[in-house]
């Protein structure tokens, strides 16, 4: 194999191992930047690889291990005349304050593909129990359920079932919520201001005379969303719904952003982001999920790290959870009274909310409570249906 | 221009340029693919295409996004008032319709925006679209057209290609996701906080007259600064600030007294100084002893609370 071989194999396995969106088109810029900064210098041709393959922080995380287990690794392949530094590849360092990329906190010795088979084999909760891997899913998702040392879960699923009506929920939630008024100007007959191109060519009817004024407004802008799963044993049990909401929202608009949390925050929007991800699990979550309940810590991360871009007066918090709270309650009242104060309103989906008898009286729920905007049960699609009704009804009656 | 002749380069314009960064920008140049600089902050992806531009020896155009930015503003617009005028002035004249309408689309009556202006140089501009993730998605198809062509139709005018096409940075702060056919389609680079070597070599570079212990102290507190949880996270510009700050009140060397001073141009939210004050322990061996100026100047108070103490 010659080096320009070596390039496409190695977009190929950016692209099938590692999950990176680069074609043809990358392998050609690759091979042109090769020849620009030569290959005989190692941290050139990576940077210039870096820059060519990777499009965001996530692939840039990413690339070095890739990168190493590529090209610096021995597997019998004529190779560039590249300094063999690594044996083996190393872990990429954690420098962003983005929330770490799924995989690459895998541990070195896992097998990279062992979530891929899992996909195709895990099957759906109601598979009838007498098949075999039923069994084996039920018994490992037992022992992440009740398993103190199990910290970290298998990734959540989003189920296909019901989706279309999830869809339409969400549909309607990012067309119907009308939070503030964009700079953007759109034609419109009161509008505030005369629109000049509009009235220049509507007045060659009437002789170069503007007779007629056309006018603009400010249009109204959709909101921003931030959705927080809580996927702690206690609630992710039932949050397949939410998944199956937060998918549809992200799938519909640009401005939705969606979390997952347990013992520690990971954003998942990237990976909602894929249009097939509907009918298979999300990419490893690690301490993100299964594991334990520390809503107020993950929520004070959230805002710390992600608050500047991503709060503002338009957008929409929904948090996932039961509210069972094993961390600081302080720290939740807290962090609560931020995310209100910073945010259009924070809605909250309790799954046993639509319970009969239901009272928020778990301790995280009730702390929680002054500062929730709405508190919405999340159980089925139907919820959700509502919830979106009920929202846009709200800002409609507003203005 | 190979990577070292770049960086020192660079260097010459008081912008100190790693090797992601000159790599980054010897690909652009020579595969003629808009540069996406994405990182946090205030660690000088702006100043980077200013510090490009100067480079070159070219013109910077600045195309400044925001939320509401349309094609007309960021492209052309007729000079609708003028023409208006125009029309009312030349109607005595007697030319027939025919001229009077070529005359009131002509160049003269075209307002160029920074797009359209960055096409028609004589010589390639460095074209700079700053903060791309706050115009809307259809800014972004827009131009996401633009790129890849570099070609304009005005439909009064014709279609007004490239002379020489343009040298584009666009940088992102992350508010919104860009679209991945963006990203695709440019050079991706991720400028993060500098390290201390780095930031020892741009306070030297930015601040010719700095002492070198002080340089030396300051770079080794930022990176202590950086590594806390602070809301806003200090970048390049603060600790620019900080050092000017420092230097205009003559300290040689960073103590308690100098730091509660001065805290002002580090750190900007309130939440954040208290932090910094609850980490005292840890960032204590980076300090000086207390310097003598101390005792002779008030104790600050900033208007958070010794106010009332002072009165009493």
């Amino acid at each position: 194999m010659d080096f320009t071989e070596s390039v496409a194999a190695f977009t190929a396995e950016l692209r099938e191992q590692h999950g990176f969106g680069a074609g043809q088109a990358a392998t050609r810029d690759a091979l042109r930047a090769a020849e620009i900064v030569g290959i005989t210098a190692e941290t050139r041709l990576r940077s210039a690889f870096r820059a060519v393959y990777c499009a965001t922080p996530e692939e840039v995380d990413r690339f070095d291990a890739a990168f190493d287990a590529f090209f610096l690794a021995p597997r019998g392949v004529a190779q560039p005349n590249l300094r063999s530094r690594h044996t083996r590849p190393e872990p990429p360092k954690r420098s962003r304050e983005e929330a770490p990329s799924p995989k690459s906190q895998r541990p070195l010795g896992e097998r990279s593909d062992a979530a891929e088979d899992d996909d195709q084999r895990r099957p759906t909760e109601r598979r009838p129990p007498d098949d075999i891997n039923a069994v084996a899913v039920t018994w490992q998702t037992l022992r992440a359920r009740y398993s103190a040392a199990a910290a970290r879960g298998e990734p959540p699923r989003i189920d296909t079932g019901g989706l279309d009506e999830m869809f339409a929920a969400a549909s309607r939630l990012v067309a119907g919520m009308r939070v503030a008024r964009s700079r953007r100007w759109t034609p419109r007959r009161d509008g505030s201001r005369v629109d000049l191109r509009r009235t220049l060519r509507a007045s060659v009817e009437t002789a170069g005379d503007p007779v007629d004024l056309r006018r603009t407004a400010r249009a109204l802008r959709g909101a921003r969303f931030v959705a927080l799963i809580d996927g702690s044993r206690s609630a992710a049990e039932y949050a397949g719904p939410m998944l199956q909401f937060a998918y549809a929202l992200v799938q519909r608009s640009r401005r939705v952003s969606a979390f997952a949390f347990s013992t520690e925050l990971r954003e998942v929007t990237r990976a909602l982001r894929e249009r097939d991800r509907a009918g298979r699990t999300l990419p490893e979550l690690g301490e993100a999920w299964g594991g334990g309940t520390r809503i107020g810590a993950n929520l004070a991360t959230f805002v710390r790290e992600h608050g500047a871009r991503l709060l503002s007066p338009e957008t929409i918090v929904l948090i996932y959870s039961d509210g069972l709270d094993t961390g600081d309650l302080d720290r939740l009242e807290r962090t609560m009274r931020e995310l209100r104060a910073r945010s259009a309103a924070v809605i909250w989906l309790n799954p046993h909310a639509g319970a009969p008898g239901f009272t928020p009286s778990a301790g995280g729920m009730r702390t929680a409570l002054p500062f929730v905007t709405a508190l919405y049960p999340a159980r089925d699609s139907h919820d959700f249906t509502a919830l979106a009704r009920a929202l846009t009804r709200t800002t409609a009656r507003r203005r | 221009m190979t990577d070292a002749e770049l960086r020192e380069r660079f260097a010459r314009h008081g912008y100190v340029a790693n090797d992601d960064f000159a790599t980054g920008i010897e690909l652009m140049l020579a595969l003629e693919k808009p540069l996406l600089i994405e990182g946090p902050a205030g660690v000088g992806k702006t100043e980077s295409a200013k510090a490009l531009a100067e480079v070159l020896g070219t013109r910077l155009i600045r195309l400044q996004c925001y939320e509401g930015l349309d094609a007309a503003s960021a492209l052309y617009e007729w000079n609708y008032p003028k023409q208006l005028l125009r029309i009312r002035l030349t109607e005595e004249s007697g030319a027939s319709a025919e001229a009077r309408e070529a005359e009131i689309f002509s160049e003269p009556f075209l307002l160029k925006r920074p797009l359209l202006e960055a096409i028609t140089q004589e010589r390639a501009p460095v074209l700079l679209i700053d903060e791309l993730d706050r115009a809307d998605e259809a800014f972004e198809a827009f131009l996401l057209e633009l790129l890849g062509e570099f070609q304009v139709t005005i439909p009064e005018l014709g279609t007004i290609r490239a002379r020489e096409r343009p040298a584009v940075v666009i940088t992102s702060n992350r508010t919104r996701e860009l679209s991945d056919a963006l990203r695709r389609r440019c050079l991706y680079l991720w400028l993060d906080y500098p390290t201390r070597d780095e930031e020892l070599a741009i306070l030297r570079a930015r601040l010719p007259g700095i002492d070198g212990r002080l340089a030396e102290q300051i770079a080794r507190f930022m990176e202590f600064l950086r590594a806390q949880p602070f809301q806003k996270v200090p970048g390049v510009a603060e600790s620019l600030d900080w050092a000017l700050a420092l230097m205009r009140l003559h300290r040689e060397a960073i103590d308690e007294r100098t730091l509660e001073q001065t805290t002002g141009t580090i750190l900007k939210v309130r939440e954040d100084w208290e932090l910094l004050r609850s980490q005292r322990s840890r960032y204590e061996p980076l300090l000086n002893g207390t310097s003598d100026v101390a005792d002779t100047v008030p104790p600050p108070d900033y208007g958070l609370g010794t106010v009332r103490a002072q009165r009493g």
